[in-house]
């Protein structure tokens, strides 16, 4: 570094100084260590693909006309010159054929927002299945769940603003689902849309909704989002070295910074490939919407799928009474449904940390076989949204592999309802399994498959001992950091409170909360063994308040 | 800020420590961690434990060089490292199971936790090498943007409907961001020190008198404002709470008209003849095939909202194929008309089996039999397709007799059981 360079740099340093006392916070900041793992630049994507959507998205807001008004095509594209269509159709045409990459970036955009949605969805069963949304990180959580429905939302508006024939189609399923919700849904879709469907103002409110309202919400949270986890600093998991009281890993600056933004031009490098040679959304090939028409094999954008499988699975069920309808088969799988599983996402991390009475802070992640239950949940619910994920294509799967419709569908209708009991059962036993291995190796060592006869004539299978190293990290996975029901906070009486030993609830749990609380914790704690608690470390294994 | 470091300020340059150390010199995090200060600007005492001040003496120095070695004489950071002396490996151990309570990094090398090497820990060559690596991939991310640009000035926009233009620019772009990218954790990985950086965590919580005094503050507050005693302070604040948001809601109310009952008629009328909906010609006796199916619309259909409700399809059976006596009575001469609406979540309904006579929606496969009055055999939907009366004029061109008799498309709350009033409509009655 040249030393006039170095004195730029420095007056630059005392100028920010100067002015907002910045020097301790910008040190520290450079300092911050971040861990590495590659599942944690799961969430990164989320983040790059989110700079990207907004970079493309604002070019495409300069071409793009929210108008339902009609015009007639006269473009370069030509199947479709002297076609009536709307505004909004037409510059879509317009944007992609008449404006040098134009279709480019509208091609980055819709594989970027794909990108983001998925990534989101990856990150947070990497969330899940490490138990990183534990106490202190319950409210990041919260605001991820938000981040991932809005996502779907944001996603959704964006698709259906081209007004061509596979969007409309979409929209029009939006209104009856509107619609369908009891006493007010008329109403609803009738203010939404500003009269019956399809109506004029819809277009131009789903824009304003597309490129304002939500985008400045994701902003918003994503910004709190990564505050709270600057502020928290990042989780991770066992490891050499690794306690509840540090991070282990690379400083801010210089190293992460850098790998980081390579990381993100990397994104954006792959969205522009995939926008350069993987069409996605060919709306030309669609045609303008038009309410008396429908392409067959209609299928929206994949985070989509599960909406669209649970419409297609729900059998016909509708109640008239007293001159009213209760339209059940779009109510459940519409609104109900996804509402119960969006809020089970919410409450879960309230509802594990009341069955297991964990009221700790956790820094230190745990492995998905270390809480056999949480992970059997997680891959049942998971199995759940895969079966309607997969029901969202039931004509494509039954078409591509010549089966009944019927028939598909009626097996999974089954498998929805019965799989996620047999995908829980098996995850558990198989969790439990590898933790069985994870306990024999840590007690007997390695299998050397050498058989030794003794001179009494008994036959001894010689193992040998783990690494030291080794031994200490899976003695941390094993034991020390799943909430252990003995070492309880004595003011709740179950346990003796500075966690020296077993001490059985004394009496019944009153009322029947407590007592359903107290079944829970039994399911949830059935583990292969009890784990020793080690007497060597000097550190808690987890950080109670006193 | 203490009057000392104002000084410093105004001196432009602080007067700063010659290095002591080589790793000092070399401004790693740790030399910048080795001076850390308190939220208030002031200096604050490092390692405070004997292990972390142990480790800035013993652990942390690099390269082999001591204190004695001039800076410019230092051959260059990456070659080699000498051996931990038993009494830093001590105190390197000490570091992981006692962590400093300094708010700093410390820079441990990476053999620490268990890896082999430290690969940046590489000989000059491999060193300029990989330089030339990452310079070359900047040198790639120029080269292709530059590309983009000679593309976007050079390719026609009309060859192959965009398609050459598109491969070109999104080549060159994604080339460029590639490399760029790419360049970028080479950097980190081939030229930077991969040595791990341990930092404590701060307490999850405040100290426990800084709660009490936050919580003191609080009910302060609350208590000089009395809420709890001013009982119609509190209660006036209420009410202007609760009605202030009224007035947005008024304002909502413009969104759209009211409903009314805009959901239980289409662009059908009395007398309006069929026309389809591509020619926009009416249709003839005749004109569809036996087997057939067309989309009609009202003749003179115009609006959007039109277009929502009013789709039709006309279909035409063999003599003695409809099974249910109602279609036949409201149909003419082996024609029968239904909405085109699925009943299910309104999609337009449109793959139809000439030999089942079922007519599927491609949304949610649905399924209706329409050779048995539009009933549903399969699939999500829960209701019959509503049929619209038609009848054939003079001159043999069709045309409906009344409006759809039920609300046609998805259901609504206020829709109630409008299924029971199967009978034919009274015009239809009239016409006999």
């Amino acid at each position: 570094m040249s030393s006039a360079a170095e004195v730029a740099a420095k007056k630059s340093l005392r100028y920010v100084d100067d002015r907002f006392g910045s020097a301790n916070f910008l040190r520290r900041s450079f300092n911050k260590v971040f861990p590495d793992h590659w599942s944690f630049m799961l969430g990164e994507i989320a983040l790059y693909s989110f700079v990207i959507l907004l970079l493309t998205g604002t070019y495409l807001t300069l071409f793009f006309h929210a108008s339902s008004s009609d015009v007639v095509y006269n473009g370069s594209y030509g199947p479709l010159r002297g076609v009536h269509m709307t505004d909004a159709y037409a510059s879509t045409l317009k944007l992609s054929f008449d404006v040098r990459g134009g279709l480019l970036m509208r091609q980055i955009h819709h594989w970027a927002a794909l990108l983001f949605v998925m990534s989101i969805a990856v990150h947070m069963m990497r969330v899940f299945f490490t138990g990183a949304f534990r106490k202190p990180r319950t409210v990041n959580w919260h605001i991820g769940v938000t981040l991932f429905i809005l996502a779907i939302l944001e996603g959704f508006a964006g698709y259906s603003l081209p007004d061509d024939l596979l969007s409309g189609t979409g929209i029009r399923i939006a209104y009856s689902v509107m619609e369908s919700i009891p006493v007010v849904g008329t109403y609803l879709a009738y203010f939404i849309f500003g009269g019956n469907y399809p109506g004029v103002d819809f277009i131009p409110r789903l824009f304003i909704i597309h490129v304002l309202l939500v985008p400045g919400i994701l902003l918003a949270l994503i910004s709190a989002h990564m505050m709270i986890l600057w502020h928290q600093k990042h989780t991770d998991f066992p490891g050499p070295g690794k306690t509840e009281r540090n991070v282990v890993g690379t400083p801010f600056y210089p190293t992460f910074i850098l790998k980081t933004n390579g990381f993100l031009f990397m994104v954006f490098g792959v969205c522009a490939a995939l926008g350069a040679f993987a069409q996605i959304n060919p709306v030309w090939l669609y045609g303008p919407y038009n309410p008396s028409q429908v392409s067959a094999g209609s299928q929206p954008d994949w985070y989509i799928f599960f909406l669209e499988g649970s419409l297609r699975m729900m059998p016909p069920f509708e109640t008239d009474f007293w001159g009213h309808t209760i339209s059940w088969n779009i109510l459940v799988p519409g609104v109900i449904l996804p509402g119960i599983m969006f809020n089970l996402l919410y409450a879960y991390p309230t509802l594990e940390a009341w069955i297991t009475k964990d009221k700790s802070f956790h820094n230190l992640l745990q492995r998905p076989r270390d809480v056999p239950v949480r992970t059997a949940l997680g891959v049942a619910g998971l199995f759940f949204y895969g079966m309607l994920y997969l029901a969202g294509q039931n004509d494509v799967l039954a078409y591509t592999f010549h089966w009944s419709l019927q028939a598909t569908t009626w097996v999974m209708r089954i498998v929805t309802i019965v799989g996620p009991f047999i995908a829980f059962y098996i995850t558990k036993r198989w969790a439990l399994g590898l933790q069985h291995h994870d306990e024999e190796l840590l007690e007997h060592g390695i299998e050397t498959g050498i058989i030794r006869r003794l001179p009494s004539g008994e036959y001894i299978e010689v193992t040998k001992p783990l690494p030291e190293q080794r031994r200490a990290v899976l003695a941390m996975q094993l034991g020390h950091d799943l909430p252990d029901r003995h070492a309880l906070p004595s003011e709740n009486g179950h346990g003796s409170g500075d966690g020296s030993g077993p001490s059985r609830p004394i009496g019944r749990p009153v009322g029947m909360m407590a007592r359903a609380r107290q079944a829970l914790e039994g399911f949830f704690f059935e583990r292969h063994e009890t784990p020793q608690r080690s007497t060597e470390d000097e550190e808690p294994k987890t950080l109670t308040r006193p | 800020m203490s009057d000392d470091t104002n000084k410093n300020n105004e001196d432009g340059e602080a007067p700063r420590e010659a290095p002591k150390t080589a790793a000092e010199a070399s401004g790693s995090v740790f030399e910048r961690a080795k001076s850390p200060t308190t939220s208030r600007g002031e200096r604050r005492e490092t390692g405070g434990t004997a292990s972390a001040r142990e480790i800035e003496g013993e652990v942390l120095q690099r390269g082999g060089m001591g204190a004695d070695v001039p800076e410019k004489q230092r051959p260059g950071r990456r070659v080699g490292r000498r051996p931990l002396t038993p009494e830093a490996q001590e105190a390197q151990q000490a570091m992981f199971t006692r962590p400093s309570d300094s708010d700093g990094t410390h820079v441990v090398p990476v053999e620490a936790f268990g890896a082999e090497h430290d690969p940046a820990q590489v000989d000059p060559r491999e060193d300029t090498f990989a330089e030339f690596q990452v310079s070359a991939l900047f040198a790639l991310a120029t080269i292709a943007a530059l590309g983009f640009i000679v593309c976007f000035l050079l390719i026609s926009r009309h060859a192959a409907v965009g398609r050459d233009m598109n491969f070109a620019l999104g080549g060159t772009l994604a080339a460029s961001l590639l490399a760029l990218g790419a360049g970028f954790i080479l950097w980190a990985k081939k030229l930077l020190p991969h040595d791990k950086a341990v930092q404590d965590r701060h307490h999850p919580y405040s100290p426990e008198e800084e709660e009490l005094l936050t919580e003191e503050t609080f009910f302060k507050g609350v208590t000089e404002m009395q809420i709890g005693k001013r009982k119609m302070l509190r209660r006036t604040l209420l009410g202007a709470l609760a009605v202030l948001p009224l007035p947005a809601v008024f304002l909502l109310r413009d969104l759209g008209p009211l409903p009314h009952s805009k959901l239980r008629h289409t662009g059908w009328k009395k007398g309006l003849r069929l026309v389809d909906v591509e020619t926009k010609l009416p249709i003839k006796l005749g004109d569809v095939e036996v087997g057939g199916i067309v989309t009609v619309m009202p003749e003179g259909f115009d609006s959007v909202e039109d277009m929502a409700l009013a789709p039709t399809v006309l279909i035409r059976f063999a003599p003695g194929e409809i099974r249910s006596k109602k279609e036949v009575a409201w149909g003419v001469d082996n024609h029968v008309a239904y909405s085109k609406i699925c009943s299910h979540a309104g999609c337009p309904i449109s793959l139809y089996e000439q030999q089942t006579h079922h007519l599927l929606c491609p949304c949610h496969q649905s399924t209706f039999d329409m050779a048995d009055d539009a009933n549903v055999i399969f699939g999500p939907a829960a209701r019959r397709l509503p049929q619209l009366p038609i009848r054939v004029d003079k001159k043999g061109y069709f045309y409906a007799l009344s409006d759809y008799e039920e609300p046609v498309g998805p259901s609504f709350w206020e829709r109630g059981d409008a299924n029971k009033n199967n009978h034919l409509p009274a015009a239809a009655e009239e016409s006999r």
